[in-house]
């Protein structure tokens, strides 16, 4: 007998205190709290409580930015989102608090502004990386495909370092040696691009530690030219 | 200097660098060594005699030994780099070869003497306890031959005798008995080398490369057992002098293969006396060959075998059940599969037999035609296309008779007709005489056409065997285009056309009466076995680099990708030739696998992840 009663006991006030907690929203961090929830609500499929690619699209539009657009990719990185489509209210709360930011319009303002953040170099290699473990959409996952990877190459660094992405995205189409991409030669990509001059190659070392999908490169450069 | 073609900075920023480097070295090597001539140690040597010589010889090489390491270590990067990816030989070898053109070139006899007499007095004394004389040094210009690889011609220039007094000399040299072992196994391993190398054409004649593998063996057994009484620590370095030699292979073929063909070819002969000490030889090399090797063996045997069993027609169960019992440690993974193929064909004998006695009990069957049929039982044979054929009636009655006597015996299995395997003998009334046609079923049901037909369009005889395209033209290919022209074919081309069309050639004849029509072989099966050979040794050897790398890496915790590359090549050198690709890409599979990962702030350095 005891042991049910208590049981009991305990549902009950969780209950009242969750209708409390809408019926008494007096407080300003409520008010801004349940703006970001609300927020999420209005963009979330009910049935798994979370943003879903759909949502996705639906708050992409509302920005006036395309699906495809890296801020909505910068955005992902800000919340430090997990799986790739996806948004969990936990993630939704922390991002929007970090950009301190509560309704739609704040959200669109803030973007060009999280945008110049990312783009600070130490930032930037931390969402280099994070674009990489986000195509990682199945468990053990490691690695991903070329097709994707030139897609992924373009968003991110296509704006920064035309000439290279290019060149680098003709070669990975070009060869078949390697069907996917590690994140130890995507990282190198992006040190690639940022050490080696270009278009000489001048001071590339294949005796370095270079990835070997880089020396590749390079004498397929080489001999191109 | 090489160094100017590996470096890719400016060529005369590199040139002038070496030439600092070369002069700090010279005037270093002069203050240790002033007269360093190799004119100079000939010089010497002419008046030295016995054991003078040797101590000279001992000291001069402990000098020559300490400037090749100098040298080594100036040209590290060299060595690491430019001389690894090309595959030379290394500075160290470079050098031992430096002494070795001079002065073993032009000294060996006397040294060869020198170490004799030595010998002799060594043992004189240890009979009557009297003077001492030095034994370290016997020892010392010993490691020496070791190392510049002077064992070679010491070895053949002894007899028996010499080299059991030998062995029994370096028997009480405390470590001599390896020295001497060492000196044994490296020139082993220059002989078999010399026996590969030589064999260029080993490939195609594998026969002749097993049988001089087994000479190269047992001509070592018997120096191992009758001068050195079978020295544990001899058999052992031979052993491992062997399993380095049957690892590389032989002109890209595996070891396994090789040995495999070796065997289909004695079997193919047939029984005699010397084929169970032949046999017994293939096991002794076997025993050299990596479990891996091993198996792929035993895959390779049982492919020719089947093939014996299937195709050949001198095909003896008996023989090839002996065999398998002799052979049946090394052929392990498949022993059962292939005892199951023996006992298919010993059943489908005494098949025939019963098939026939069905037949007769039966009146309303009359075949017209001999049938026999060999069933084979699943997944114990390789995989053979059952492709459709559409048969003719005669045919199908066969079918239908043996299928109706096989549910009597054993009603529960299916049977799947194998086609492709079917061999039928026809005769073929032609002009000048009949004679017998040896061809396989798809042929048969294409040449009972022309038992109807005068002239058949290709299309017909498509419709007609319901055969798609590709195995079609291998049907009629040999019968019209090749050697044997049984069918005319209009146009009269090498190859076939959908818009051919085909007449029975009355005209034709041969001396014999028995035509065998051959096929073209199916070439995908083949490679696909040596890709196969192929894959298997490449994960060998990233087994091996992988497994050496975290061997560092674990002692190291860090280290910069030079160092790490420079430490596997050393010991690797003695295994495999490291080529600087593979290594890359083994670091880049530990990376992925999380063993290794590259430091955070320096791209360049890796830390083991424990």
């Amino acid at each position: 007998m005891p042991p049910r009663s208590s049981s009991k006991k305990k549902t009950v006030p969780a209950n009242a205190g969750s209708t409390d907690d809408h019926s008494s929203a007096s407080s300003k961090a409520k008010t801004k709290k349940d703006q970001i929830d609300q927020l999420f609500d209005s963009y979330a499929n009910s049935s798994i409580q979370m943003i879903d690619p759909e949502g996705i699209e639906a708050l992409c539009s509302d920005l006036g930015v395309d699906y495809t657009d890296v801020r909505i990719l910068m955005f992902a990185w800000k919340l430090k989102a997990e799986k790739q489509g996806y948004f969990t209210l936990d993630e939704w709360r922390t991002g929007l608090k970090a950009l301190g930011v509560n309704t739609l319009s704040e959200l669109k303002k803030a973007l060009p502004e999280l945008e110049s953040e990312v783009r600070t170099p130490p930032n930037f290699a931390d969402f280099y990386s994070f674009a990489f473990r986000y195509c990682l959409t199945e468990e053990k996952q490691k690695t991903v495909d070329i097709e994707s990877i030139c897609e992924l190459l373009n968003l991110v660094l296509g704006s920064q370092f035309q000439p290279q992405v290019d060149l680098l995205i003709q070669y990975l189409k070009f060869q078949s040696d390697y069907k996917v991409i590690t994140l130890d030669q995507w990282m190198n990509f992006l040190r690639f691009c940022n050490e080696i001059s270009f278009p000489d190659l001048g001071n590339y070392d294949s005796t370095a530690a270079w990835p070997l999908i880089l020396d590749y490169f390079v004498e397929w450069v080489k001999q191109k030219a | 200097m090489t160094m100017n073609e590996e470096k890719t900075i400016d060529l005369g920023q590199g040139w002038e660098l070496m030439q600092r480097v070369n002069t700090q070295l010279k005037n270093n090597l002069d203050g240790l060594e002033p007269k360093l001539s190799y004119e100079d140690t000939e010089n010497l040597s002419l008046e030295k005699h016995g054991e003078s010589i040797l101590t000279e010889l001992v000291h001069r090489w402990d000098h020559h030994i300490e400037i090749v390491n100098w040298l080594s270590n100036c040209f590290q990067y060299l060595e690491g780099n430019y001389i690894s990816q090309n595959s030379l030989p290394s500075l160290h070898e470079v050098g031992i070869t430096c002494f070795r053109v001079p002065v073993y070139q032009e000294l060996y006899g006397r040294l060869s003497e020198a170490v004799i007499s030595l010998n002799n007095n060594l043992l004189k004394n240890q009979a009557n306890k009297g003077e001492h004389i030095d034994r370290s040094l016997l020892k010392n210009v010993l490691d020496i031959f070791v190392e510049v690889g002077m064992g070679k011609t010491y070895r053949k220039n002894y007899k028996v005798e010499d080299l059991s007094r030998m062995a029994e000399l370096c028997s009480q040299i405390p470590g001599g008995l390896i020295i001497i072992s060492r000196i044994f196994a490296a020139h082993l391993v220059v002989e078999a080398r010399a026996l590969v190398e030589h064999d260029e054409d080993a490939a195609s004649n594998e026969k002749d490369f097993v049988m001089k593998a087994i000479k190269l063996r047992d001509k070592y057994y018997t120096y191992t057992n009758d001068c050195f009484k079978g020295e544990t620590c001899l058999l052992l370095d031979l052993k491992i002098a062997f399993q380095e030699f049957w690892r590389k292979g032989v002109v890209g073929m595996s070891c396994s293969k090789i040995l495999a063909s070796f065997c289909d070819n004695i079997i193919r002969k047939g029984g005699n006396e010397a084929i169970e000490e032949t046999l017994q030889k293939v096991e002794d090399l076997l025993d050299y060959i990596t479990c891996a090797d091993r198996d792929l063996f035993a895959k390779f045997y049982w492919k020719k075998m089947t093939q014996r069993l299937l195709f050949y027609k001198n095909a003896n169960v008996e023989f090839e059940a002996f065999i398998l019992t002799q052979l049946r440690w090394h052929l392990q993974p498949f022993i059962g599969k292939m005892g199951q193929m023996l006992r298919d064909l010993t059943l489908a004998k005494q098949n025939e037999v019963a098939f026939e006695d069905f037949l007769s009990t039966i009146p309303y069957i009359d075949l017209g035609i001999d049938f026999a049929v060999t069933v084979l039982t699943d997944r114990r044979w390789p995989c053979y296309k059952s492709f459709h054929l559409n048969l003719p009636t005669e045919m199908v009655k066969c079918v239908k008779a043996f299928t109706e006597f096989y549910q009597t015996k054993k009603n529960c299995r299916k049977l799947t007709w194998i086609n492709s395997l079917g061999t039928c003998k026809l005769i073929g009334n032609f002009e000048s005489k009949s004679m017998e046609l040896v061809v396989t079923t798809a042929q048969a049901c294409a040449l009972l056409l022309f038992n109807e037909f005068d002239r058949i369009k290709y299309s017909d005889i498509k419709v007609s065997l319901k055969l798609p395209d590709k195995d079609l033209v291998r049907v009629l290919q040999p019968l019209s285009c090749a050697k044997h022209k049984i069918l005319k074919k209009e146009p009269n081309t090498q190859t076939i056309s959908p818009s051919d069309y085909f007449e029975f050639n009355s005209e034709f004849t041969d001396r014999r009466k028995r035509i065998k029509i051959s096929i073209p072989p199916l070439v995908e099966k083949k490679v696909v076995v040596d890709d196969e050979t192929r894959v298997q040794n490449r994960i060998h050897r990233s087994n091996v680099i992988g497994a050496t790398i975290m061997r560092i890496m674990k002692r190291h915790k860090v280290l910069g990708f030079q160092r790490l590359s420079k430490e596997c090549l050393e010991q690797l050198c003695s295994k495999l030739k490291l080529h600087r690709r593979e290594f890359k890409m083994q670091i880049e599979s530990l990376i992925e696998q999380e063993y290794l990962m590259r430091d955070k702030s320096n791209p360049n350095l890796f830390r083991y992840i424990p």
